[in-house]
């Protein structure tokens, strides 16, 4: 799912890509063609192309054949495409998607893969903990998206602050500080924070060294009623109703769309993606060059944890040209090509070892450091069931408009009730 | 219910067609004639056995399965019987799902019936310029597709900067700047989801009645009128009872129709606050599709079926006899 929301990413930029892939030959006369899926938005053909000339010098006669997926009705074409017997030989998955598919049995092993292109530095643990499922790897990690603080230095500087918050309390003393200045505006918000946006208050519950499941003997336990998950659900709670408006209680990012809210002045800082800026600009020409951003402080001053989205790549069971779509996997997922993908798309690349690469937008730099601290969901196949549904959403709105800690506690007993039951699903 | 409509709409032509042509004395003729309506029906029943009749079956054999991903990525085929209904019977949430969705059904409906006649009745009275603008309007609120307004829906509804609270507001009904339509209360958003489903539903009924009511001879309107009828009297003794065979129609196409919203609800809620707007439509999605379980999507499938099946016998039957005595 967090594939998905990841949609947005540069979508008309790379419109092309699209376009490219659309007028493609879907086969080959002579040789063996190997067929990729990627996701639109994301990865360009600059990028795409040079793994392709790679791993065409690698293989003579093999070509490669790169379809570009729309996002809408995803999760149904690789369903189906899984099933068949002419799938893509390989594909981007979403990183939380991909504990179903393996235990379903579509994706090959690649334990041994894995272990080729590891490199020094360490895969990104939001990429890795999903595709790896009781012990062994069913895709490679592929990109990443994180959240930081995206903030309006012409608002900050009205309000007299002049250094970004090292940690909530400060956060929270800044906000205050500037809805104070700007309190005239109607549904204003220091930090626009929607009560449902639980990529941003997730994290929360792991700076305070919570969790919502951890895995122990074979089984998912959830973790929302320990002292330390309810520590960071409070802390949610007291962000939430200081610096966010009251309506945004009860909604998620797109309706209003958060970027739009900020644009148009309603907001001092958001939480948001390294595609968004782009959007904001666009949408405000005068707030170009006016925007900053800066990770999400821990209570104990640093950086906290970061949500880590992304994608995987993996290998269709079905496919013919297993070992052909593995060298290409190889090519795709190692440092020479990712980094080029971090400097020609603006993506994070897949693992740490790349963080302290050097990029032409400063912009990529507070997102490329926070990620270096990150977690990803609970690696169990009924994860899928929860990005499905509409527990977790509930969950973070419940406490956004909770009225006591007494019902905190009740909510997250309620969602660890849920927890137990469809972590331990199996498919 | 839908694929018996075809059937239903040209047996009866040829039922009267038979009695008419009965008399007729060239015997050789009328041995080939019996079969031609059969020969000209073969491609629309073809048609509808493909489409419908195809997946319809599939969609029952399934019922009896466990079929989820795995399943479908080993092409295997498990059989579990009646667990899934066993399963689906025992939650819960189901059965709060169809209390939902027949009091939400029956009240889409029911407004749609009478802001439908009301409409209507309206339409027979103005003049030809306003008529045809009033029509305009509805067929263009009929013809934008539900996803398109649903979101349209959604801005006007929207609690921070919404056009609806707004205007509230401004009409000074009291401080509703930020009223939450869909996100706190099941009920304000079944009001919003109903309203919707009825101002896409009027048109169709409307534009429906009307045509019928234009059919109903003046004379008799003449006749009550000097009979010294009022105009209730006039419009539940004449006009109604000549137009029941097309409110009844209407009444069970709204109802197949409104039973089966998903799309709005969809689009506005996702089921929520809470899962307070989860019709069986919605719970059999998100049971299906999210946790991939395809066998119990179909058996809720199946069950919403024999629901509608069982809500319209009533009226398909009185139709067909309503057909039978004209």
């Amino acid at each position: 799912m967090k594939m998905r929301r990841l949609a947005p990413l540069c979508a008309a930029g790379l419109g092309l890509a699209g376009l490219l892939a659309g007028t493609a030959p879907t086969a080959s006369a002579s040789g063996t063609t190997l067929t990729i899926w990627l996701m639109t938005g994301e990865i360009s053909p600059n990028v795409y192309n040079a793994v392709n000339k790679a791993f065409e010098a690698q293989h003579p006669g093999v070509k490669v054949n790169v379809e570009i997926q729309q996002w809408s009705g995803i999760t149904t074409k690789i369903d189906t495409a899984l099933a068949s017997s002419n799938p893509p030989d390989a594909l981007e998955i979403g990183n939380t998607d991909v504990p179903e598919y393996a235990a379903s049995g579509g994706l090959v092993d690649l334990t041994s893969v894995e272990k080729q292109v590891k490199v020094k530095g360490k895969w990104f643990g939001g990429l890795q903990a999903p595709a790896e499922v009781k012990g062994h790897v069913y895709a490679i990690p592929l990109l990443a998206g994180d959240r930081v603080v995206v903030y309006n230095e012409q608002m900050f500087k009205h309000a007299g602050i002049t250094s970004t918050p090292t940690t909530v309390d400060q956060l929270i003393a800044d906000g205050k500080k500037i809805a104070k200045v700007f309190k005239s505006r109607k549904n204003f918000s220091a930090l626009y924070f929607p009560g449902q946006y639980w990529y941003a208050a997730l994290p929360m519950i792991w700076d305070h060294g919570g969790n919502i499941a951890t895995y122990k003997n074979g089984k998912w336990v959830a973790q929302l009623t320990t002292k330390a998950s309810l520590a960071g659900l409070q802390e949610f709670k007291t962000v939430q109703n200081t610096l966010s408006s009251v309506p945004s209680r009860t909604v998620n990012t797109n309706l209003p769309d958060q970027d739009a809210v900020f644009a148009h002045g309603n907001a001092a800082m958001i939480i948001a993606g390294s595609w968004e800026p782009g959007v904001i600009e666009s949408d405000n020409k005068g707030l170009t060059g006016h925007l900053g951003e800066f990770p999400f402080p821990s209570y104990q001053g640093g950086i906290a944890p970061v949500f880590l989205g992304g994608s995987d790549i993996a290998v269709a069971k079905n496919s013919p040209n297993q070992k052909l779509a593995e060298d290409w996997v190889k090519l795709m997922t190692n440092n020479t090509f990712q980094a080029l993908m971090y400097r020609k798309d603006n993506l994070i690349p897949n693992n740490t070892s790349l963080i302290g690469l050097a990029h032409n937008s400063a912009l990529m730099k507070p997102y490329l450091q926070a990620a270096g601290n990150s977690q990803g969901t609970p690696s169990s196949p009924g994860w899928a069931i929860v990005e499905g549904g509409n527990e977790i959403t509930n969950l973070f709105q419940s406490v956004a408009t909770a009225k006591s800690n007494a019902d905190i506690r009740a909510i997250a007993a309620k969602a660890d009730a849920y927890f137990n039951t469809v972590l331990n699903e199996t498919p | 219910m839908i694929a018996a409509e075809p059937g239903a709409g040209t047996t009866a032509p040829a039922r009267r067609r038979s009695r008419v042509a009965g008399p007729a004395p060239l015997k050789r003729l009328h041995a080939r004639v019996e079969w031609l309506p059969y020969w000209l029906l073969t491609p629309s029943i073809v048609l509808i056995v493909v489409l419908l009749g195809y997946p319809l079956v599939r969609l029952v054999e399934t019922s009896f399965q466990e079929y989820g991903l795995f399943q479908l990525f080993s092409h295997t085929t498990k059989w579990n019987g009646v667990a899934n209904y066993q399963a689906i019977l025992a939650s819960g949430s189901f059965w709060d799902s169809v209390l939902r969705t027949l009091v939400f059904t029956a009240a889409c409906v029911g407004l749609t019936m009478l802001v439908g006649m009301g409409v209507a009745v309206l339409l027979i009275r103005l003049n030809k310029v306003v008529r045809t603008a009033i029509s305009i309007a509805m067929v263009l609120a009929w013809a934008m597709p539900p996803i398109s307004a649903a979101i349209v829906w959604q801005w006007l509804f929207a609690n921070q900067w919404g056009v609806v609270d707004w205007l509230l507001t401004a009409l000074h009904l009291g401080h509703l700047d930020n009223l939450d339509w869909t996100g706190t209360s099941p009920f304000r958003a079944f009001c919003v989801i109903t309203m919707m489903i009825v101002w896409q539903a009027v048109p169709f009924v409307a534009l429906s009645l009307y045509a019928g009511l234009t059919q109903v001879p003046t004379e008799l309107y003449e006749a009550a009128r000097v009979d010294g009828a009022s105009a209730w009297r006039v419009f539940s003794k004449v006009t109604v009872p000549l137009i029941t065979p097309i409110i009844g129609l209407l009444t069970i196409l709204s109802l197949i129709w409104d039973f089966n919203v998903f799309t709005q609800i969809w689009v506005l809620t996702q089921g929520g606050p809470n899962g307070g707007t989860e019709t069986i439509g919605v719970w059999s999605y998100v049971e299906a599709f999210t946790g991939s379980q395809f066998g119990l999507g179909a058996a809720a499938s199946v069950v919403a079926m024999a629901l509608v099946a069982v809500m319209s016998f009533y009226y398909v039957r009185s139709l067909v006899r309503t057909g039978e005595v004209r």
